[in-house]
């Protein structure tokens, strides 16, 4: 078990996003369809990577439980091109993803509809260009 | 037919639109309708094209989108 430190050296170093490669997103979505898009931030217009916030992530992870998200996680390292079912915990991961994410995204138009100070706003609004059109 | 290519859409055009969102001239959701659209990978014509979100179009021709509308511009070629 980590100690207080180890946990606390582990969060100071932790990326606040996960980045999966085109290749995995282009395998996921062939099982589990375009809702694999959803989950965060689809570059498209470059490497086709899918960036997912890590706080979007857990926020999934602990709605659906840890019981579902350990079977999530053995369907998903089952290395198969079969698509499964929407019932499966897998899917039911992906959509918990896919609702966070929309959450998250929300959350960012609304912030950037009552931002008031220019410099706020330009960041906003950068951040929802890459969010849309990806980097 | 041929998958879009967003390169094809200067940056000024895209920081427009989500300006328009601050303006409160284009709404949240139909913003998000065109992320999801985006996601689904969306197979166009060859010719030119518009796909309506609501408060905004979306013009283009074959793989390259074009620019934004407004909801009372008219749009020509195939809807989609």
């Amino acid at each position: 078990m980590p100690t207080f430190i180890e946990l606390l050296e582990e969060i100071a170093t932790a990326k606040p996003v996960i980045s999966i490669p085109a290749d995995e997103v282009d395998r996921l979505v062939q099982r589990f369809g375009s809702r694999v898009r959803q989950m965060g931030r689809w570059n498209v217009s470059t490497n086709g990577s899918l960036d997912i916030p890590v706080t979007v992530i857990r926020e999934a992870a602990l709605s659906l439980g840890s019981r579902a998200v350990l079977d999530a996680i053995t369907e998903l390292k089952t290395d198969s091109f079969t698509r499964l079912l929407d019932s499966s915990a897998a899917s039911l991961l992906i959509d918990e993803i896919r609702d966070a994410y929309q959450r998250y995204f929300r959350q960012m138009m609304s912030r950037y509809q009552e931002a008031t100070e220019a410099p706020e706003m330009t960041r906003l609004r950068d951040e929802l260009v890459r969010e849309v059109f990806g980097e | 037919m041929p998958k879009i290519s967003w390169h094809s859409l200067p940056l000024r055009l895209k920081q427009h639109l989500i300006e328009r969102l601050h303006q409160r001239e284009i709404t949240q959701a139909d913003l998000e309708a065109l992320r999801i659209w985006i996601g689904s990978d969306p197979e166009l014509p060859d010719g030119p094209w518009w796909k309506d979100f609501g408060t905004f179009k979306l013009t283009g021709e074959g793989r390259f989108p074009k620019t934004f509308l407004t909801k009372d511009q008219a749009a020509f070629g195939q809807k989609i």
